[in-house]
């Protein structure tokens, strides 16, 4: 079972710092997990130019670490979203990874659930787990967030990704516990 | 006279739908509104002095902010200009008892314009967290294509009618600094066309943008991770 984290590093977010540390502490046992450290600053944001479809197809023209983020995420197994919630979205870090996916996809279009979506330019596609964090997290925010996932999932044509929220520090270690335990039930169910 | 502010999500340089429908509403406006402020957020976030820009978007009546959808929600550049103003006008309570109206006017390239929910719930979220009095939004489906037709298919053309008409309850409600009058103050619209027509141009417009581009459409399949 392969699993990439992503973690955003340039939050101020009162609980960053101790979740950052505290999933990479308990989930260090696993051999084949690879971490990167989104800064928001070390991303070019999407100007929507889409040569990613049709100039360079597959790839897009800003070199920065999505690249090797897509590369992995067209191999492995599982990716974790380690991200503040904000309104009920990502961070911007994170979300800045997020649209720098869509090299990923194809430009034609298909009909999924009698929606029009993109149609897969790889056939193998991870898994989703997030992790969303934030001392408020309200009702709105949470319904939006799961929501959210759930079309992106779509989107990426993926199961419907499984959301962990956590908004105290006394309940970090229990929910990475949950992640954890969720992850060595995937490599038992034999999807490794 | 009010004073109102376009916080443009689009980061293209040139056209981009999000501009188009800026022009749109600023034309109906000109009566309502002395003067108009567009903020572009991705060149915002290399503005020098952005403590000014935000005092001057918070001296507004009415902010709308104009996006293209990007992984169904807000791109990451206007969520990071959001969050700034969000900490900004908690720390500086500039009119608390009269905050500005918030907007949200979202695009997508999909058809379905309720593809933008989730962006538009996000930015309610942001309202009512930053302490802005929450109007509503509108969610238009199809933008790539409203921007790219705009001259064969005007906005008060047959196919175009159900955009158009939400434009205009968006502008009466900006008029009148109301809510949008509808369920969860949150219209959808886009071109009355049918689906697989859409999906047949929208495939044919990216295979000519890429033959114009020397890629042929075998080319456009792909697979650079895979070595
Ligand atoms: C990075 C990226 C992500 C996108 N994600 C979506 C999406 O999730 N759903 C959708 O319908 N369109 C999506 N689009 C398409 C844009 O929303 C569409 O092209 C829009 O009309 C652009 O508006 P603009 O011209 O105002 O920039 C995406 C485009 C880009 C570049």
């Amino acid at each position: 079972m392969y699993v990439t984290v992503l973690y955003d590093q340039s939050s101020q977010n009162t609980l960053a710092s101790i979740v950052n540390e505290a999933i990479q502490r308990e989930l260090s046992d696993i051999q084949t997990i690879k971490w990167y450290a989104v800064n928001k600053d070390a991303i070019m944001p999407c100007i929507g130019c889409f040569n990613c479809w049709i100039k360079t197809p597959g790839k897009c023209m800003m070199k920065d670490v999505t690249t090797a983020i897509n590369e992995d995420i067209i191999r492995i197994n599982i990716v974790i979203y380690v991200t503040p919630i904000i309104y009920g979205s990502y961070s911007t870090a994170i979300k800045r990874t997020l649209d720098h996916i869509v090299p990923i996809l194809l430009p034609f279009f298909k009909k999924s659930k009698g929606e029009v979506h993109h149609e897969q330019r790889y056939s193998k596609r991870p898994n989703f787990m997030m992790l969303a964090y934030n001392e408020t997290i309200t009702s709105e925010e949470r319904e939006t967030f799961i929501a959210l996932t759930q079309a992106n999932s779509v989107n990426l044509d993926i199961p419907n990704p499984k959301v962990y929220f956590c908004s105290a520090k006394k309940d970090i270690l229990q929910t990475i516990g949950e992640i954890k335990s969720s992850l060595l039930k995937y490599t038992q169910g034999g999807k490794a | 006279m009010k004073k109102i502010c376009f916080i443009n999500g689009s980061p293209k340089t040139g056209e981009s739908c999000s501009l188009y429908m800026i022009d749109f509403i600023t034309k109906r406006l000109e009566d309502h509104f002395k003067n108009y402020l567009i903020v572009n957020a991705l060149s915002f976030l290399k503005h020098s002095n952005k403590e000014s820009v935000f005092a001057e978007i918070l001296s507004c009546d009415a902010i709308v902010v104009v996006f293209p959808l990007y992984v169904d929600s807000m791109p990451s550049h206007l969520l990071e200009m959001l969050e700034n103003l969000d900490i900004y006008y908690r720390n500086h309570r500039i009119n608390p008892f009269n905050p500005p109206c918030l907007y949200g006017l979202a695009n997508c390239g999909f058809i379905e314009g309720h593809q933008n929910v989730n962006a538009l719930k996000i930015l309610r979220n942001y309202s009512s967290s930053a302490g802005f009095k929450w109007c509503g939004g509108l969610g238009l489906g199809g933008g790539e294509m409203i921007r790219s037709t705009k001259d064969q298919i005007p906005l008060q053309s047959k196919i175009a009618l159900p955009i158009y008409q939400a434009l205009c309850t968006l502008i009466e409600s900006i008029k009148n600094l109301n809510a949008i009058e509808a369920d969860t103050a949150t219209l959808f619209a886009n071109y009355n066309f049918p689906k697989w027509l859409f999906m047949f141009m929208a495939n044919r417009f990216w295979i000519t943008s890429a033959k114009s581009n020397g890629i042929a459409k075998k080319m456009m399949y792909v697979k650079p991770h895979i070595h």
